[in-house]
C-alpha cells in the first residue's frame, strides 16, 4: 500500500465524513466534561440510584401527561426529594429516578405516589376548608361568561359539615386571602435570605409598577405562614447565626424540619443540623415568595410560594364572607396574555387550582412498577466491566477476522470502521441515557457492523465473470440495505408502540446502529475497501509485467 | 475454513436436520420443559443479594416459605464483588389478595364517586339513592381490605367516598409495607451484612407487559412479512426467508427451554432481534443464488455459505463477549440477551444452510426446468444504489 492510496482514501468525501463525525463526537463528549463527567449520560444502572416505573391505568394525551409529571415532581419536592428525575415514557408510563440508592427514599416516593396530598385552605390563621371537607369529584370548570370579568372559574362542593365550618371561619373575613396549600409543612421553620425574600418584590410593569419593601415582605410572609397552633416561624438567613449563638432557636421536636435554600452557606446548614433540625433543601426559585396585588386594604399578598406548598391565594369575596353556608363555591381568576396565549394560561391556572383542591390527586390512576435499586459503587463497577466487555468484543472480532482473511489491510479498516461506529453510537445514545439494555445493544452493534463489512469484503474479493467493482459493491449494498430494512422493521413496533421502557434502549441502539451503518460507515468502508482493492490489483499487474 | 460443498449431490436430505431440530424444540417447549416466564411476564419478586460469604440457601428458602412466599428459584454465584445470590419468589398470598381487592375497589369507586358528585352538584335525591345503593357494594370490598390489613375501620362509617378511599389507601400501604419489611427482615436476619435489592412486579403490570409484548410480536410479524414480500416479490423465496426466521426463533425458544433461560423483557427483545439477524444470511443466500448467474447454483450457495459463516461468527463473537461479561457481572439482562442471541444464531446456521439453501436450490432447479424468469427486481433495488 503506498502513501498515495492512504491519502486518496482519507480525502474521499465519505471517509472524510465518517472521520469528521467521529472526531466531532469525541470532541463533543469531551467538551461536555469527558465520558464519565457528563459527556455521556448513564442510566442509574451505571451511575447508581433508584428507579420506580409508574404505569398509568390508561393512555393519556401529552397535556395530561405533563400535568402528571409536574404533579409528581411538585409532590416529591414537597417531601424534600428535590433530586428526583421524573420522565414521561410514551403515553402511559412515567419513570421516577433518584440518583441515590436509599431504601428509605423508595418507601418515601412510594408513599407520596400512593397517597393523596393534603389540601388546606387557610383564612386568617384558621383552616377554612380541607381536602376532607370537599367532594373531590365535584371539583369542576365552570363557564367564566357567567361570572363577568374573569378568565377562568373552578367550582367545588363541600360536605354538609364542611359548609358549616367554612361559613364560620370566613365570617367577617371579606377581602382576606384564602391561602391554598398543598402538603403544607406542619412541623418546620423557614430560613430565607433577603435576596430570595425580595427577588419577586417588584409587581407589574411601567406605571403600574410597585415595589414591596423588606418590612412589608416580612409581614406578608408571616401572614401567609400563620396557622393556629401550627404556624411556621420564619427567620432571615442574615440574622440566623445570632439566633443560633444566643440559644433561642431550637427544634420543636426530633422531627422538626428547616426549609432552606440549597444555596445557603454550608456553615449555617451544619449549625442547624447540629441543633437537631432536619434539612429540607429547596431550589432558590422555590424559596422565593411570589407577591401579587390583592386589590384590598391589605394591599399585597403572597400568592405563591412553592417551597412551602402555597399554590395560590384567591381573595374571598365579601358576599361569601357574610353569607350563609352554601354547598358550592367558585374560585375565579384572570389570565395573562392575549388570544390563544390567554386561553392557555387560563387553562393552566384552572387546572392547577383543580389539582390542588383534589389534594394533588393525579388525573389518572397509577400503579407502581418494579422498583430497581443500584448502589453507586456497583454501578461504576458494572460500567467499567461493560466497557471492558465492549473492547474485548472488538479484540475478539479482530482476531477472528485476522484468522479468516490473514491480511491486515482488510482487517484494519473493518475494525477501525466499527470503532468509529461505536463512538458515534455512544455519543448519540449517551446524550440521552445509556442503560444496561443500550449497552447490550452497543455490543451487539459491533457484531452487526462487522457482519455487514464482511459482506462488502467478500463481494469484492470474490471472482466473478464481470469484474466490475462498482457492480460488486451494488450487490453488497443491496444485501446490506435489504437486511437493515428488515431488521429495523422487525424492531420498530418494540421501539415505537410498546412502552416497554426497560428494553427500549436495546431497540433504539440496534436501530440507530443499523441506520448509522447503512448511511455513514458502510459507504465509507466500501470506499476504503474499493481503493485498497484497486491498488492491490494494480500491484499484481505490475508484478506480472515485470 | 475449507468445508466440502454440501450442495453438490443429494443435498435435499440436509433438511432432515433442521426439521428434526424444529420438532424437538416444539416437543421440548410444549411437553417436556415449558419455557419459564420471568417476573416481567408473570409477576413476582426478583431478589439480588451481594454478600461477602456464601449464604445458607436452605435456611433462606425455608424461612421464606414459612412466611407465605413460594421460592421458584434460588442460586448463588461468585462475582468480583463477592457472592451474588439471585432468587425469584412469587408474591405472598396476602399481597396478591390485597392487590386484587385494591384494583376491585378502584374499578367500583369510579362510578360511585361520579354518582356522589352528581347527586351533590345537581342536588338530586334519585341520584343520591342510586349512589347509596352502589356505595354498599363498594363498602363490602373496602371492608374485606380493612379486615386483611387488621384494621378495625368500618366502611359504612365514612361519610364520603373520598374519606373511604383515603382509608383504603392507608390500609393497602400498611399491608404492602408490612409485607415488604417482613421480606427484607428475612433476608437481613438470614444473611447479615449483605446488600440486597428487590424488584417487584404486580400481576396487573405483568399482564400489561404480556399484552404489550404480544402486540409487538403481532406488529413485527405483519410488518416484517410485508417488507419481505415487497423486497422479494416472489412467494417461495419470501416464505423460505420468513420460515427461516421463524425457525431461528423456535430454536432459540428450544434452547431457552433446555437451559432454563426465562422469558423476560430482555430475552424477548433478543428474540425480536433474531428476526433481523436471521435474515441477513438468508438474504445473502437468496440474492446470490437466485439473482446471479456466475457458476452453478450449488457453487454460489457454497460461496454464500462461506461468507455467511464468517458473518454469523462475527456476530456470535460479539454476543459471546456479552455472555462472558454476563458471567463476570452476573447481570441477568446481559445473560438473557446474549444466551438467546447465541442460541438463535447457532440455530440460524442450521436453518439457513440446511433448510433455506435447500429450498432455494430446489426452487431454482424447478424454475430452470420450466424455463421461467427467476425473480423480479426488488423494489429496494430501485431506491438504493451504492
Amino acid at each position: 500500500m503506498t502513501e498515495n492510496v492512504v491519502i486518496d482514501i482519507l480525502t474521499d468525501k465519505r471517509v472524510l465524513l465518517l472521520i469528521l463525525l467521529t472526531l466531532g463526537a469525541v470532541g463533543w463528549i469531551f467538551i461536555n466534561g469527558g465520558p464519565f463527567n457528563g459527556g455521556l449520560k448513564f442510566g442509574i444502572d451505571f451511575s447508581g440510584g433508584v428507579r420506580i416505573p409508574i404505569l398509568l391505568e390508561q393512555a393519556v394525551d401529552p397535556v395530561t401527561m405533563q400535568e402528571m409529571v409536574d404533579n409528581i415532581k411538585t409532590r416529591a419536592s414537597a417531601f424534600g426529594l428535590s433530586e428526583v428525575k421524573v420522565t414521561p415514557v410514551g403515553d402511559s408510563q412515567i419513570f421516577v429516578e433518584v440518583s441515590k440508592a436509599n431504601p428509605q427514599l423508595v418507601t418515601d416516593i412510594e408513599r407520596i405516589l400512593s397517597k393523596q396530598g393534603v389540601y388546606q385552605g387557610i383564612v386568617d390563621g384558621k383552616v377554612a376548608v380541607s381536602g376532607d371537607s370537599l367532594y373531590p369529584d365535584t371539583v369542576r370548570r365552570d363557564n367564566p361568561a357567567y361570572y363577568g370579568g374573569v378568565d377562568w372559574v373552578v367550582a367545588f362542593s363541600l360536605t354538609s359539615d364542611g359548609q358549616k365550618h367554612f361559613s364560620e371561619v370566613v365570617r367577617g373575613k371579606g377581602n382576606f386571602p384564602l391561602y391554598m396549600y398543598l402538603d403544607r409543612p406542619t412541623n418546620a421553620i423557614v430560613v430565607i435570605s433577603k435576596e430570595d425574600l425580595l427577588a419577586q418584590s417588584t409587581i407589574g410593569t411601567g406605571i403600574n409598577q410597585q415595589n414591596i419593601t423588606e418590612e412589608q415582605a416580612i409581614k406578608l410572609v408571616i401572614s401567609a405562614l400563620n396557622l393556629e397552633g401550627h404556624s411556621v416561624p420564619i427567620y432571615l438567613e442574615e440574622g440566623i447565626s445570632e439566633q443560633i449563638e444566643s440559644d433561642t432557636l431550637k427544634p420543636f421536636d426530633e422531627n422538626t424540619a428547616v426549609i432552606i435554600s440549597k444555596n445557603s452557606s454550608e456553615k449555617i446548614k451544619g449549625q442547624l443540623t447540629s441543633l437537631g433540625f432536619k434539612l429540607k433543601e429547596k431550589s432558590s426559585a422555590d424559596m422565593q415568595p411570589v407577591y401579587a396585588v390583592s386589590g384590598t386594604n391589605l394591599g399585597f399578598v403572597v400568592n405563591r410560594w412553592d417551597a412551602l406548598g402555597l399554590k395560590s391565594a384567591p381573595i374571598l369575596s365579601p358576599s361569601i364572607a357574610n353569607g350563609a353556608p352554601s354547598q358550592s363555591y367558585v374560585i375565579t381568576g384572570a389570565a395573562r396574555g392575549k388570544g390563544n396565549e390567554k386561553i392557555a394560561d387560563a387553562d393552566l391556572s384552572a387546572r392547577e387550582i383543580m389539582s390542588v383542591l383534589k389534594g394533588g390527586a393525579l388525573p389518572v390512576q397509577i400503579s407502581l412498577g418494579s422498583v430497581q435499586e443500584v448502589p453507586a459503587k456497583l454501578g461504576q463497577e458494572v460500567l467499567n466491566l461493560s466497557l471492558l466487555g465492549l473492547v474485548f468484543s472488538v479484540i475478539c472480532i479482530a482476531v477472528m477476522l485476522s484468522l479468516r482473511y490473514r491480511e491486515p489491510s482488510v482487517v484494519l479498516p473493518i475494525v477501525l470502521t466499527s470503532i468509529s461506529e461505536i463512538i458515534l453510537l455512544l455519543a448519540i445514545i449517551g446524550s440521552f441515557s445509556i442503560d444496561l439494555a443500550a449497552m447490550a445493544g452497543i455490543i451487539a452493534t459491533v457484531g452487526i457492523s462487522v457482519d455487514a463489512q464482511i459482506v462488502i469484503t467478500d463481494e469484492l474479493l470474490k471472482k466473478r465473470e464481470d469484474d466490475d467493482i462498482q457492480h460488486k459493491l451494488d450487490g453488497a449494498f443491496h444485501i446490506i440495505v435489504t437486511n437493515a430494512t428488515v431488521a429495523i422493521v422487525a424492531m420498530l413496533p418494540l421501539l415505537l408502540f410498546s412502552g416497554l421502557v426497560e428494553i427500549i434502549g436495546f431497540a433504539t441502539t440496534t436501530v440507530i446502529g443499523y441506520i448509522l451503518g447503512v448511511s455513514i460507515s458502510r459507504p465509507a468502508y466500501a470506499t476504503v475497501a474499493k481503493k485498497l482493492f484497486v491498488s492491490k490489483k494494480a500491484h499484481e499487474k505490475v508484478a506480472v509485467v515485470q | 475454513m475449507d468445508l466440502p460443498n454440501p450442495y453438490k449431490g443429494d443435498y435435499k436430505k440436509l433438511v432432515i436436520v433442521p426439521i428434526s431440530l424444529a420438532i424437538i424444540s416444539l416437543i421440548l417447549i410444549l411437553f417436556i420443559s415449558p419455557i419459564r416466564l420471568g417476573i416481567d411476564f408473570k409477576g413476582g419478586i426478583d431478589v439480588e443479594m451481594l454478600s461477602s460469604a456464601p449464604p445458607n440457601l436452605q435456611m433462606l428458602k425455608s424461612d421464606l416459605e414459612k412466611s407465605g412466599y413460594t421460592v421458584n428459584e434460588i442460586k448463588t454465584n461468585k462475582n468480583p464483588a463477592g457472592y451474588m445470590t439471585q432468587a425469584e419468589l412469587s408474591r405472598s398470598k396476602k399481597m396478591l389478595k390485597a392487590d386484587e381487592l385494591k384494583s376491585a375497589y378502584y374499578t367500583q369507586r369510579k362510578e360511585v364517586a361520579e354518582l356522589e358528585a352528581n347527586s351533590v352538584i345537581k342536588n338530586d335525591s334519585a341520584l343520591r339513592a342510586q349512589y347509596e345503593q352502589k356505595r354498599l357494594e363498594l363498602d363490602k370490598t373496602a371492608n374485606s381490605l380493612f379486615e386483611l390489613s387488621g384494621s378495625n375501620a368500618i366502611a359504612g362509617g365514612f361519610s364520603t367516598t373520598n374519606l373511604l378511599t383515603k382509608q383504603v389507601q392507608a390500609s393497602f400501604v400498611k399491608i404492602s409495607d408490612e409485607e415488604n419489611s417482613n421480606l427484607r427482615s428475612i433476608f437481613a436476619s438470614d444473611v447479615p451484612d449483605a446488600s440486597t435489592s428487590f424488584k417487584e412486579m404486580s400481576s396487573s403490570l405483568s399482564d400489561d407487559f404480556i399484552s404489550r409484548a404480544f402486540m409487538v410480536v403481532v406488529y413485527s410479524i405483519i410488518l416484517t412479512s410485508i417488507v419481505v414480500f415487497l423486497i422479494f416479490r416472489s412467494i417461495v423465496p419470501s416464505i423460505a426467508v420468513l420460515s427461516g426466521a421463524a425457525a431461528d426463533v423456535l430454536f432459540a425458544l428450544g434452547a431457552m427451554a433446555i437451559f432454563q433461560i426465562p422469558l423476560t423483557l430482555a430475552s424477548f427483545a433478543a428474540l425480536l432481534m433474531l428476526v433481523g439477524f436471521s435474515l441477513d444470511t438468508d438474504i445473502l443466500l437468496t440474492m446470490r443464488v437466485v439473482k446471479r448467474t456466475e457458476g452453478s447454483a450449488a457453487d454460489r450457495a457454497y460461496e454464500s455459505m462461506k461468507t455467511g459463516m464468517t458473518m454469523s461468527m462475527s456476530v456470535m463473537v460479539a454476543f459471546a463477549s456479552l455472555l462472558a461479561l454476563a458471567y463476570i457481572t452476573q447481570i441477568s439482562i446481559y445473560y438473557e440477551i446474549a444466551a438467546v442471541a447465541i442460541a438463535g444464531l447457532i440455530g440460524d446456521l442450521i436453518a439457513t444452510w440446511a433448510f433455506n439453501a435447500v429450498i432455494i436450490l430446489a426452487y431454482m432447479q424447478d424454475m430452470e426446468k420450466k424455463g421461467k424468469t427467476i425473480m423480479k427486481r426488488s423494489l429496494l433495488s430501485y431506491i438504493f444504489r451504492s
